[in-house]
């Protein structure tokens, strides 16, 4: 995966050098000249997109009545005779771009009906212009027509090579009256055929290239993707599209302000704007914005190619005011405007790891606020003539902004990264962003920069989750149902079931218990009982005051001691048939059965909602127990949401499923137990064991004790729970794949998607999924509040990525200086969970994954997690793990391991091409820490392992000479991108074609091939092998 | 093993049980194959060898008949040691899978499974899209008349009366040649690469033509019919291979893919784990 097919590879530093244009003058026998690299970037940006016009200008007219062919191919033939510029044509030479103009004798133009039929004008237009031109020495202007009930339509699809958007109207200038002449039948005045030779670009200026190298020094421009729309892929497709915004009178009265108010001129206030904006979103904050600038001087008449994109270079600091921004904006711009006239083009290659490939462009945000030609009033052969807008459809930069002075209206031009959704709000944010900095000049723009009102509406409307707790804890909450129903039943294990009444007896036995055991309030009792009996053990510690620490006695003894070690715990309580090694130092062991004995009732400790209730561990890095103590009020407000949102109530069945030991296993009992419900123990065999196991056992579980509701655990492939039609299944929504979602939602089941962090109650952010595409994302529940923030803690707007905040009771307590529970003036105590997530416009959180697993490949960003899901999603599979093994030159390989017994199918569909592992590793059991999750060192190590040995090293054949050979026919026959590894057949390739190809290796090679070698070997690495066979 | 002229391995067999499939298995095409279905059906196939056709090399001038295809692929080879536990075929494959089943029934004293995949029937009209299929595929190489010359005499050839499928299928490959010759010589390719392909063309034209000799209706009853969303257009449209191919069948389950998708689709897969035991 690391080959470098798709990059835009820089010139050969000797053609790097060559000089600028030297378009021979004669007429007769005209030579090939050498290109420049300005023009060389235009042919270099063509090959990512090939077939495609990317970098094709377009121009129409439509006038009042009929165009004459005669008249028109007369005067055509005119103007391209006058203008040498439009009689250039280019063709490529293996690796280069030369040039030649050819002889007004012997160019010709034709004119081509234009095709109308489309669905609509613009679209036919833009069809017609977007039509690639061959760089094979054919001309590189096109001219169309088209006959119209509102009047006949002229297109003009010229190559940028020898346009561009000043070379429109000086078109335009030159074809008119050469048309009116010949129409009229009059003499073509001599100032309109009067020879204009190609304008020659200057030489590079050494001052001009001293200036850009000193302004570009240490510019990075990994730096420059915005933190919304979809990553970049290596392959980009160029496509785009407008948006627009007329400024409101507000803003519009701001930008005169700031001119004044900052001493800048308007474009300078305009670029700052739009600098912070772009910053605000991500990109920077040491930011390139292109500009195009025309450097025709003092040949304003010159058509072609004479505007130079200057790299404007921008820091901004959200400390600062707009005014020390606007400043700084100005003086970069005007600097930039008098180097104009070097193309920093020239300095290509030259700049550490820029421009290497199309992922390290030196600006991806073009800023383009250009005075605008007065159109006026057009006329051709008496007729009035307007001129049409030819969209291209493509854009080049991530971002471009598209102003005049003359207009109140700012245009966006996107390209396909981002979403028309993300560029309009990005509208009304440069809108409001003008308007805040009126207001005060001076103000940190960190504090309003980036959010529109609209934002901030949004945004505080999915925050309004206050609501009144059903219950203010658990105990509290399972007391008033023993009062209402002390005979309905509580816990259902195995055909045994125990009520409300008896869950009650039980609880209060052992809140007796730890009291004779001397248990005070706020000691740690360990529990370890079966999950049929964890509702009493744990009601009991609650009652006696006491955080009650969940084990597993299925763990390994060292890693027990450890826990009971680490949490002082003053007792341990055990469940029925539980034995606890016995050489692992325990705290006095007091048996569950033990608590039966009658005798006085001690009397209940008083439970303070604040006061914790749990302590979970997990495993921290060193071996220790890392703590996570959970609220009375976080526990009893997150099973209120719940039992409210999945429907539980008196006599519903709540599954029981997670493992031991880890906060779930408490949220299934009290889902159910707190709201009136059944909790119905799912048997051991549901938790391990063989997919097809777990899933007949659940069904037997579910179906036995009319259980409804299940919560599934993390690390649980959802998919077990197929054959459970009717079900309502709450799933992490970042465990859960699209294509199980899809299953489950077909089978019947109701299904929500919902996410938490370790250190919450489990669960935060929840939705119901009606489809699949609404998996990983969700409101804030009941009383919780939720922000997205960039790394230096600013609020995020909508469609923004960022760090995932919470806010509310069903954060873990924590030490004051707990880093992941920063507090500020506007949030409070929150969490930063290290969660990637964005706002979606319609308020929903859509978690994106872990922030430290999201990884760089040589394809592009991957979310391990999302592998993990993928993974998870097939059959077979019982648990997944994805890793990402540094490689040289910092990016990484991603190694899968996925625990199946079978031979099951772990192929990588369903993974975008940017998410697919270097490789998918088999493993009957994944390697564990003590708390039972991947152990990610072990994992490491298997996965260099797995990389040393197997097909994760990087490709050789992307670097061998014949095959990218091969792959470049591939390329031009099938005109898509290829590796060494597309299949020439499965990527668009017939028989016909299939011929073509055997023929044009047959003339690379020399050697002869039948079309059943291109059959038996449809890869360019498969028919190079075959060729040297 | 069964006679490796006739047969490819898929998997190799681990046991004595085997499954075939029969396809035309023209590199290239764009169509999924056993291939592509053998490796999605993964483990809950791995107790079975899996064979697929391999085309005789025969010409349309040795005009074969429809039993010459079946006697290809079971003449030699040790089938004794082996039971075919299901036959398998994909679109006009289907025709020979039914036959080769009712054969091996025969031979082996238990009736392998017949699992069918878009099954076809050939007509004359198939032979005719063959050609409308290679002008869209040739595009502007043709000229719109050329194009047009090229319907219109394929038209002629499948409605010449009482015309029998071998000859309209000789007159097809010429057109086919004529028309390769044209688009050959246009785009710079040498004469032997257009033999090449006609000469591949042939060989798909005597598979489809030979094909209709056969009746394969007693197969088609007790078969197990897996169909594609394209199938049910053409059934609806009344195409006579379609419609004439799905009246002999026997148990349908008619599925939301393409037909270039059926064999690697998963609800095909999962059609087949909840539908045919073996």
């Amino acid at each position: 995966m690391n080959s470098d097919l798709g990059a835009v590879r820089p010139p050969e530093p000797d053609t790097a050098k060559t000089a600028t244009s030297n378009t021979a003058t004669s007429n007769s026998a005209p030579a090939n000249a050498a290109t420049t690299n300005k023009e060389k970037a235009l042919w270099l940006l063509e090959q990512l997109v090939p077939e495609t016009g990317v970098n094709n200008l377009g121009l129409a007219l439509q006038v009042s009545g009929r165009l004459r062919p005669d008249v028109l191919r007369a005067a055509l033939a005119i103007v391209v005779g006058r203008f040498e510029v439009l009689r250039t044509v280019f063709r490529t030479t293996g690796a280069d771009l030369v040039k030649k103009v050819v002889p007004a004798g012997e160019f010709a133009v034709e004119i081509e009906p234009l095709d109308l039929s489309g669905d609509s004008l613009e679209r036919d237009l833009t069809a017609f212009a977007d039509r690639s031109f061959r760089l094979d020495g054919r001309p590189l202007v096109r001219v169309g027509l088209a006959a119209h009930p509102d009047g006949d339509i002229l297109c003009v699809a010229v190559h940028h090579l020898v346009f561009d958007m000043v070379s429109v109207a000086l078109f335009l200038q030159a074809f008119i009256p050469v048309y009116d002449a010949i129409a009229a039948g009059r003499p073509v005045p001599a100032q309109a055929t009067a020879p204009a030779s190609a304008l020659a670009e200057p030489e590079p200026k050494p001052a001009d290239l001293a200036y850009w190298r000193e302004t570009l020094e240490g510019f990075e421009p990994g730096g420059l993707d915005l933190w919304c729309g979809t990553p970049r892929g290596r392959q980009p497709m160029l496509t785009g599209e407008s948006a627009s915004r007329a400024l409101g009178a507000e803003a519009q009265q701001a930008v005169v302000q700031l001119q004044r108010a900052v001493r800048a001129p308007l474009g300078a206030v305009m670029l700052a704007a739009y600098a912070a904006l772009l910053a605000s979103h991500g990109a920077g904050p040491d930011l390139v914005v292109g500009s195009p600038v025309n450097v025709r001087g003092a040949n304003t008449a010159a058509i072609g190619y004479h505007v130079n994109v200057v790299p404007i270079r921008i820091r901004v600091d959200f400390a600062e005011g707009f005014r020390a921004l606007a400043r700084r904006a100005r003086d970069a711009f005007l600097g930039a405007m008098a180097h104009a006239d070097t193309s920093v083009d020239e300095l290509t290659g030259e700049l550490p790891g820029i421009g290497t490939s199309w992922q390290t462009q030196l600006f991806r945000h073009l800023f383009n606020f250009l005075p605008e030609a007065p159109a006026g009033e057009l006329s051709i052969d008496g007729m009035a003539a307007r001129v049409l807008t030819v969209e291209n459809p493509h854009s080049k930069f991530d971002l471009e902004l598209v102003g005049s002075p003359s207009r109140a209206e700012v245009v966006f031009r996107y390209s396909e990264t981002l979403a028309r959704a993300d560029v309009e709000a990005m509208l009304g944010r440069f809108e409001a962003l003008l308007v805040a900095a009126a207001q005060d000049p001076d103000r940190p723009l960190g504090g309003t920069v980036g959010w529109s009102d609209a934002d901030r509406r949004a945004v505080d409307r999915a925050n309004g989750t206050a609501a009144p707790a059903a219950h203010p804890t658990v105990p509290a909450a399972f007391r008033s149902w023993v009062e209402k129903a002390p005979e309905a039943p509580a816990v259902a294990d195995d055909g045994h079931t125990v009520t409300y009444r008896q869950v009650d007896g039980t609880a209060t036995a052992v809140r007796t218990l730890l009291a004779g055991a001397g248990v005070r309030a706020g000691d740690v009792v360990a529990i370890a009982v079966p999950r049929g009996e964890v509702a009493a053990a744990v009601l009991g510690v609650w009652r006696a005051g006491a955080v009650c620490l969940p084990l597993d006695a299925g763990h390994d003894p060292s890693w027990l001691t450890r826990q009971l070690t680490h949490s002082r715990a003053k007792a341990v309580l055990t469940g029925t048939g539980v034995q606890l090694p016995a050489d692992i130092g325990l705290p006095p062991v007091l048996p569950l059965d033990g608590a039966s004995v009658p005798g006085p009732a001690t009397p209940d400790e008083a439970v303070e909602p604040t006061a914790p209730a749990c302590v979970i561990h997990t495993c921290g890095d060193d071996g220790q127990p890392v703590s996570t103590v959970l609220s009375h009020a976080g526990i009893a407000g997150t099973v209120g949401h719940f039992a409210a949102e999945l429907g539980v109530g008196p006599g519903t069945g709540v599954l029981a499923l997670a493992a031991p030991a880890t906060f779930d296993a408490l949220f299934d009992v009290f889902l159910a137990l707190s709201a009136g419900g059944r909790s119905v123990v799912a048997p051991d065999e549901a938790r391990t064991g063989a997919a097809a196991l777990r899933a007949a056992t659940l069904r037997e579980a579910a179906e036995r004790h009319d259980a409804t509701v299940v919560a599934v655990p993390p690390g649980t492939p959802a998919r077990i729970l197929e054959g459970l039609p009717g079900l309502t299944v709450l799933a992490r929504g970042d465990e859960l794949s699209p294509e199980t979602a899809e299953r489950l939602l077909a089978a019947g089941c109701r299904l929500h998607s919902g996410f938490g962090t370790g250190r919450t109650t489990g669960w935060a952010v929840s939705g119901r999924v009606a489809t699949p595409d609404d998996v990983g994302r969700g409101r804030p529940i009941a009383n919780t509040r939720a922000f997205v923030a960039a790394p230096d803690g600013r609020e995020l707007p909508i469609g923004v990525h960022g760090e995932l905040c919470l806010a509310g009771p069903g954060l873990a307590l924590s030490d004051p200086d707990d880093p992941a529970f920063p507090a500020d003036e506007r949030h409070g105590r929150h969490h930063r969970t290290g969660e990637l997530a964005r706002w979606r416009p319609d308020g929903t959180i859509e978690w994106l994954g872990r922030i430290d697993r999201q990884v760089v490949t040589g394809d592009g960003p991957v979310d391990l997690g999302h592998v993990e899901a993928v993974l998870l999603g097939r059959p077979g599979v019982t648990a997944a793990a994805a890793l990402a093994v540094p490689q040289p030159g910092g990016e990484h390989t991603v190694v899968a391991f996925a625990e199946t017994a079978a031979d099951a199918d772990v192929d990588a569909d369903g993974l975008t091409p940017l998410a697919v592992p270097g490789q998918v590793v088999r493993l009957a059991d994944l390697p564990r820490t003590p708390d039972g999750r991947p152990d990610r060192d072990a994992l490491l190590r298997l996965a260099r392992k797995a990389l040393e040995q197997g097909t994760g090293r990087p490709d050789p054949a992307a670097d061998d000479a014949l095959v990218r050979d091969l792959v470049e026919i591939w390329r031009q026959l099938l005109s898509t991108e290829a590796t060494a590894h597309t299949d020439f057949f499965d990527s668009g390739g017939h028989s016909l074609l299939a011929a073509v190809l055997a023929q044009k290796v047959e003339e690379l090679t020399g050697t002869s091939l039948e079309l059943g070698d291109v059959f038996k070997h449809p890869t360019p690495a498969a028919l190079a092998a075959r060729l040297r066979a | 093993m069964p006679n490796e002229n006739a047969w490819s391995v898929i998997t190799a067999p681990t046991s004595n049980s085997l499954i075939l499939g029969v396809d035309f298995p023209a590199a290239g095409r764009r169509e999924a194959g056993f291939e592509d279905l053998a490796k999605k059906m993964g483990p809950a196939w791995s107790g079975h060898g899996f064979l697929q056709t391999t085309p005789p090399p025969v010409r349309l001038a040795d005009r074969p008949a429809g039993d010459f295809y079946t006697e290809h692929w079971l003449r030699d080879g040790a089938w004794e040691k082996y039971e075919v536990v299901a036959v398998m075929g994909y679109c006009v494959g289907g025709v020979y899978a039914a036959e080769i089943a009712d054969r091996l029934a025969e031979r082996q004293g238990t009736a392998p499974k017949v699992i069918l995949f878009d099954a076809q029937v050939t007509d004359l009209q198939l032979l005719e899209s063959e050609i409308h299929k290679m002008i869209g595929l040739a595009g502007p190489v043709f000229s719109a008349d050329e194009a047009e010359h090229a319907r219109k005499r394929a038209a002629e050839i499948v409605g010449t009366p009482s015309i029998g499928l071998l000859d309209a299928a000789v007159e097809i490959v010429d057109l086919y040649r004529e028309m390769a010759s044209i688009a050959f010589q246009r785009i710079g390719l040498a004469d032997a690469r257009r033999d090449e392909v006609v000469l591949l063309f042939e060989s798909y034209m005597t598979w489809l033509s030979a094909a209709s000799q056969i009746d394969p209706s007693q197969g088609f009853g007790r078969s197990l019919a897996i169909t594609s969303s394209d199938y049910a257009d053409l059934e609806k449209s009344g195409a006579a291979t379609v419609v004439d191919a799905s009246k002999a069948l026997g148990r349908r389950i008619s599925l939301e893919i393409g037909h270039v998708d059926l064999l690697r689709d998963d609800s095909t897969v999962r059609a087949l784990l909840d539908h045919a035991e073996f």
